[in-house]
């Protein structure tokens, strides 16, 4: 992703707590941040968190237009594209964040504010987040979220922002740390493990 | 902030340097207890089959070291599903990401000694929970065994550590009896003139060697048919080489410094008695030879086998004796016909030149040639000689009053198949079980080398100072050996496990910790760092080359 498109802000958060908050945006397609980014605050003390969910919710019109058919003139459809009276809603966890200049992991001391700028991390900001992997455990406990597939997302995006073979011993280093958070559930972590390294296999 | 540099920056402070060990821990330290031993969990990058029983690792507590031995060596995991259900090892990353953390390698140590200061002490306590665990380094090593020097003799290198050295120490090893203990082929013989050369180098003791097999005099023969220089040829005029088969010794080149022969007269019935098992010797048999001894005087085994039935009648008939013991006795005597050592008469005195050689501080070997392989002949004669050396040594050791500059040298007295010798019926009696038993009251301590020491009494086994074990195979011979060793659960892991040539566990009192130790070779470098013959070791060469070419006429003597 471009150095300017990281620049633009996702959404605002529309509503927060501790654990989690949510963003709205009008964001195209493509500017929707995917799910296992890492994303953060704008604030001086910024809030990171991952995107475990991303919803686009309906509205009157957008019912009506779905039930009519090719009779829609196309300029309607785009000016609703760009033009949404909804926001896109994208639920983040909330996995860390700064205190006294130095990045933690866990749960912020106090949430975002409403209306806080969102940002994407950058491939940098995402391999200082993840050098250490005190957050997992945060993801593996959280039974509300799609746990595993948000692990699995997040720790393949971690190692595409390493270079080779860097990537790799990061992997290790969190399958490792999985292996011992999931030391009595054999089957879970062989089906975590497997998938985060089906692609360097 | 000052800029000015801080000394510390250049040499940091020693506690720091101390605990900061260069190498990576090998595991960290599970559970256990001081009688069982420890727990080690492997780090993930240690390789499990790089760690072998016997092995020696350091154990950093939080304020001391505990040096250990492996004796256990064990896969572990966290999870039992693990092994129903293997996880795919094919792909490299999850088998290195398993490796380490689902499944790891645990070793079982037994912490020996507590590493504070210069003298490693007895262990008391236990290293804390999750205490790092390193390789034991060359340094470590030389804390335990101690270094080269006038009271310690290299004998070997520990376990994939060839390069460090593991010494004796060789006055404390003569200190007490000493038993090199392996089975058949194991190199018992190879590690005995390993010893022997550390004690005659060190000059802790003067040797008096019952060479059975001619494995430790001039030149012996390997299993892989080469010639290796024996303790002669090592130590020149240091040592001696005496036989009771000259024509033998002559054949295989050797010149002996002299020839050991014994008169029949000499023979007592305490000689015959050790014979009982070996030559079959009744009780009555036994309490004849005493009875002939008392009626006939010195000349008995003479008379007995010149005697004719009516001689023999008329003793039967005159004494207790029964009629059928004393043809018996004549006819097992009868075998000594077969030993020309033995003779009807000889003014040779064995026993008088043989101390004066051990007065000298030259040990001997004595080589028994062909009667090598009659066991009864090496019984006999090392009966015979031991016996009398013996009772000089206790004279003599009772007339220096405890003034030690006049005590005899202390002797090391070799023997082999030495379980004939101390077998539990016998040992009570003979003269080996009692210089066992006796431990080193009169300077007199015994070399034992043998194949089976279940075979060996119990109460001289426990007084066995220093044992020396090659490869045991058998469960009651490894049960004898480790009798009255602490730990010896561990143990007889490591023993049954040994190579089957080259490497042994010595434990007891030579060494502060049971060691297994990759033996050093008997090669041309050894030779040279420990032989002291230098010169004379050459003009001996000269000679034998001189003695080929013109004969015996030629030869003048040795030094």
């Amino acid at each position: 992703m471009s150095e300017s498109m990281l620049a633009i802000p996702v959404g605002r958060v529309l509503r927060a707590n501790v654990t989690n908050y949510v963003i709205g945006c009008r964001a195209h397609k493509e500017q929707l941040p995917a799910f296992g980014s890492l994303v953060k605050t704008d604030a001086n003390d910024p809030v990171f968190g991952l995107v475990y969910d991303i919803v686009m919710s309906d509205d009157p019109l957008i019912k009506q237009l779905t039930v009519a058919g090719n009779r829609v003139p196309e300029e309607i459809i785009q000016d609703q594209l760009q033009n949404r009276r909804l926001p896109v809603e994208i639920s983040v966890l909330a996995v860390g964040y700064y205190l006294g200049g130095r990045m933690r992991q866990g749960i912020p001391p106090r949430p975002p504010l409403s209306l806080d700028f969102i940002f994407r991390c950058d491939d940098d900001e995402l391999t200082a987040f993840t050098e250490r992997s005190d957050h997992l455990s945060l993801l593996l406990g959280n039974r509300e979220i799609p746990a595993d597939e948000l692990l699995v997302a997040h720790l393949q995006q971690a190692a595409a922002a390493r270079p080779s073979p860097t990537d790799e011993y990061f992997l290790q280093d969190a399958g490792g740390e999985l292996a011992r958070l999931l030391a009595v559930d054999m089957l879970r972590l062989d089906g975590i493990l497997r998938r985060i390294t089906s692609e360097k296999k | 902030m000052s800029d000015e540099p801080n000394l510390d920056d250049f040499f940091p402070p020693r506690a720091s340097l101390d605990k900061t060990p260069a190498a990576e821990p090998l595991g960290i330290v599970m559970a256990g207890s001081l009688s069982k031993g420890l727990d080690v969990k492997l780090a993930g990058k240690r390789l499990i089959e790089g760690l072998a029983v016997g092995r020696y690792v350091v154990i950093h507590g939080q304020g001391q070291q505990f040096f250990c031995m492996i004796n256990d060596v064990a896969l572990d995991n966290t999870n039992p599903l693990v092994e129903k259900s293997p996880p795919d090892m094919s792909n490299p990353i999850l088998d290195r990401i398993h490796r380490g953390a689902t499944v790891f390698g645990r070793v079982h140590v037994a912490p020996m000694l507590v590493l504070d200061g210069d003298t490693p002490k007895p262990v008391k306590t236990v290293p804390s929970h999750f205490a790092e665990v390193y390789d034991a380094t060359e340094e470590d090593i030389n804390r335990v065994f101690g270094q080269a020097d006038e009271e310690h003799f290299w004998v070997g290198a520990p376990l994939d550590m060839e390069e460090t050295k593991i010494h004796l120490n060789v006055p404390r090893l003569v200190e007490r009896s000493i038993g090199v203990f392996g089975k058949s082929g194991t190199g018992k013989s190879f590690l005995t003139r390993i010893l022997l050369t550390g004690v005659i180098k060190q000059r802790a003791a003067v040797n008096l060697i019952f060479d059975m097999h001619n494995d430790y005099g001039w030149e012996i023969r390997t299993e892989q048919r080469e010639s290796v220089k024996g303790l002669k040829q090592l130590f020149g005029g240091q040592v001696a080489v005496a036989t009771l088969d000259d024509e033998s010794s002559r054949r295989r080149g050797v010149r002996p410094d002299f020839v050991i022969t014994l008169g029949y007269d000499e023979i007592e019935p305490e000689d015959i008695a050790m014979l009982r098992q070996t030559m079959d010797l009744s009780d009555r048999m036994i309490d004849a030879a005493y009875l002939l001894r008392r009626i006939w005087g010195k000349g008995w085994i003479r008379r007995l086998l010149h005697a004719d039935g009516e001689e023999i009648e008329m003793i039967s008939g005159t004494t207790s004796i029964h009629a059928s013991t004393l043809p018996a006795l004549s006819s097992r005597l009868g075998r000594f016909r077969r030993f020309d050592f033995l003779k009807e008469e000889t003014t040779d005195k064995p026993v008088e030149k043989i101390l004066e050689y051990l007065e000298a501080g030259k040990s001997i070997v004595l080589e028994f040639g062909r009667y090598g392989n009659a066991l009864e002949a090496y019984i006999l004669v090392a009966n015979y000689l031991t016996r009398r050396i013996h009772d000089q040594y206790v004279r003599r050791m009772e007339q220096a009053l405890g003034d030690r500059s006049q005590e005899p040298r202390p002797l090391l007295i070799t023997i082999e198949e030495a379980h004939k010798f101390l077998d539990p019926q016998i040992a009570r009696q003979t003269i080996f079980g009692i210089i066992a038993r006796e431990l080193r009251k009169y300077n007199v301590t015994l070399l034992v080398v043998d194949q089976r020491p279940s075979g060996i009494d119990e109460e001289v086994m426990s007084q066995i100072g220093t044992r020396i074990t090659a490869l045991l195979d058998n469960e009651r011979d490894i049960q004898a050996v480790l009798t009255g060793v602490s730990g010896a659960g561990g143990l007889r892991e490591v023993l049954a496990r040994l190579d089957t040539q080259q490497q042994a566990l010595i434990m007891g009192h030579a060494v502060p910790m049971p060691v297994v130790v990759q033996v050093r070779p008997w090669d041309a470098k050894l030779y040279a760092i420990e032989g002291t013959a230098g010169d004379e070791s050459l003009t001996l060469m000269a000679d034998r080359a001189s003695r080929t070419l013109y004969g015996d006429e030629g030869f003048e003597g040795f030094n």
